[in-house]
């Protein structure tokens, strides 16, 4: 396969979701700069302190340590890594772009690709490096928002964020995209619809955040912990520099890796 | 000549249904066949199998010598492909989607080529500039025809190339193929239920039901196996017996006419109506659609 085939079918997918994929990486961007905005509002009007004041003792207990760490300057601003919505909207952006193999049978356009001298494989390979790629490009435009916010509008005494933990925060986002776009990939190896791949990774997404939502909070499911992807990614834990953030990325490179294989090995032999 | 495209046993299962059922075929290099059968036959499932776009659960297909399974980057170098449902990209214009399956191809599309063929079907610089998704069927359908044709492939495959093209245009993919022909060097492997078309740029055709081979026959073999439909008109009243030649079948008779069906040559049969007051003889060859129609009846 010539490396020129497998960037002309990359450039064409990328064409495809260019604008949808733009989208997310300037909402999510503007969020970050967003954040940084309203940590700067709470750091000149000294509101950090009444923040805490207003957490209940009880609250601040359940949550841990790291719960606190949100009612400062470089906390807030780095929430927007770890925020539900964000590390969603993130997910769902990989596995968006993972999934096209599936609209691809839907829509018969491997009539046109793979009737030509393509092997199945460069269809995989181009579909994972489009996903790792749009992920990575989000991720980087949310990295260069919060670093342009801090820039433009933190006030002077600010504490920043120190850059290795936000470079791990962003670390551990971007690998947990690529494990849940890995899985997408892998569920678009076997559907012959999108919609069918898309959308059961994204309840998949759902229902495993949950699972570790619940396994967090409720002692008796606190052994079902270690299946969900995002325990591999305790938010508060990277941000305050307590998670064992090695272990974390490496398991969810295994994971990424293993669902990807999968998404070889299927694609390979199936009919298209 | 040696064959280029060969299907050996070649069987697919979808579920408990049989798709296609050891079919057994060989196709010469260039020349042009014509594959046919009703709706849901196995047409499809044979080029898509071709194609290594599905696996066969028995049998193997090569196309060049290639296994359309094991070597089937080898075998897909040789092919030009026109789908039956056309796919398309409706965000591209014309000539980015030409432009972008041409990138993908084993070889480069000559520009010449490309040239001549949009020439051929009439597709301008303005039908180039604009976006599939505002093309009509036909217009897509030429250029689909294109982009199986551009790069001179060694076989041409092509599902219902003429589905949805106006008379000029089918007119124009007769010429192309007269001319593939003439070149020698593309075999040609077409599906159709236009039978005339296939009649009139086929030399060879195969037939399909119900996942089952029925024939293979080369056009001059079916016209000459089948029998003519011969009218004899006379200008008198009489009772005139036909006469008992063997060949000859009696389909009507009155004493105004005689409509016989003729296998072999019309020569006796034009000695024995010598002296009889005949005012004219119409002699109709049976169509591929007669043989085909048969051969459904034969089956059923």
């Amino acid at each position: 396969m010539k490396p020129a085939r497998l960037l002309t079918l990359l450039l064409r997918s990328l064409s495809r979701g260019s604008r949808v994929f733009a989208a997310v990486a300037a909402i999510l961007a503007a969020f970050q700069v967003l954040l940084v905005l309203i940590a700067s509002t709470f750091q000149t009007t000294r509101s950090f302190d009444l923040l805490t004041a207003l957490v209940p003792l009880g609250v601040q207990q359940s949550l841990g340590p790291g719960a606190l760490m949100l009612a400062s300057f470089a906390g807030m601003v780095t929430f927007g890594y770890f925020h539900p919505i964000v590390v969603l909207a993130v997910i769902q952006v990989g596995v968006y772009a993972a999934t096209e193999p599936a609209g691809e049978v839907e829509w018969g356009l491997f009539d046109l690709e793979l009737a030509r001298p393509i092997p199945r494989r460069a269809i995989v390979m181009r579909s994972l490096v489009l996903a790792l790629g749009v992920t990575g490009a989000t991720v980087g435009a949310m990295v260069a928002g919060t670093w342009a916010g801090l820039t433009l509008i933190a006030p002077a005494g600010a504490v920043w964020p120190a850059p290795l933990r936000v470079l791990n925060l962003a670390a551990h986002l971007l690998m947990l995209s690529w494990a849940f776009a890995a899985a997408g990939l892998a569920a678009a190896a076997f559907a012959r619809r999108r919609g069918e791949a898309f959308g059961g990774v994204a309840v998949a997404t759902v229902l495993l955040y949950l699972l570790n939502f619940v396994a967090d909070t409720w002692t008796p499911a606190a052994r079902l912990r270690p299946y969900s992807p995002f325990h591999y990614y305790p938010g508060f834990g990277v941000a305050n520099g307590t998670a064992p953030v090695a272990h974390d990325l490496g398991v969810l490179a295994a994971l990424t890796c293993a669902l990807a294989l999968v998404a070889f090995w299927r694609f390979e032999r199936r009919d298209l | 000549m040696a064959s280029i495209i060969r299907a050996d046993g070649l069987t697919k299962d979808y579920g408990r249904i049989r798709g296609l059922d050891s079919l057994t075929l060989e196709v010469q290099e260039g020349e042009v066949m014509g594959f046919l059968g009703p709706n849901g036959s196995g047409k499809t499932t044979t080029i898509r199998l071709l194609l290594d776009l599905i696996r066969p659960t028995r049998g193997s297909a090569a196309i060049g010598g290639f296994d359309c399974r094991r070597q089937s980057l080898q075998a897909r170098r040789l092919i030009g492909y026109l789908p039956g449902e056309m796919p398309v990209y409706p965000e591209l214009s014309g000539s980015a989607y030409l432009s972008y399956l041409g990138r993908l191809g084993a070889e480069a599309p000559e520009p010449d080529a490309v040239q001549g063929l949009l020439r051929r079907f009439d597709i301008g610089p303005a039908e180039l500039k604009r976006r599939l998704r505002d093309l009509s069927h036909g217009m897509k359908r030429k250029l689909g025809i294109v982009s199986a044709l551009m790069a001179r492939p060694k076989v041409a495959i092509l599902d219902e190339p003429t589905s949805g093209l106006d008379p000029l245009m089918i007119e124009a993919f007769a010429e192309t193929l007269a001319d593939l022909k003439r070149e020698g060097r593309t075999t040609v492997f077409l599906s159709s239920h236009v039978l005339s078309e296939v009649e009139a740029t086929c030399d060879s055709v195969a037939v399909i039901r119900d996942g089952r081979l029925v024939a293979v026959e080369t056009l001059a073999a079916i016209h000459g196996a089948l029998p003519r439909r011969v009218t004899v008109h006379f200008s008198g009243a009489g009772d005139r017996s036909v006469p008992d030649l063997p060949g000859i079948r009696v389909v009507s008779r009155d004493a105004a006419r005689w409509v016989l069906e003729v296998a072999g040559p019309l020569g006796p049969l034009l000695e024995r109506v010598q002296g009889l007051p005949v005012s004219d003889i119409d002699v109709q060859r049976f169509s591929l659609e007669d043989y085909v129609l048969r051969l459904y009846a034969d089956r059923s």
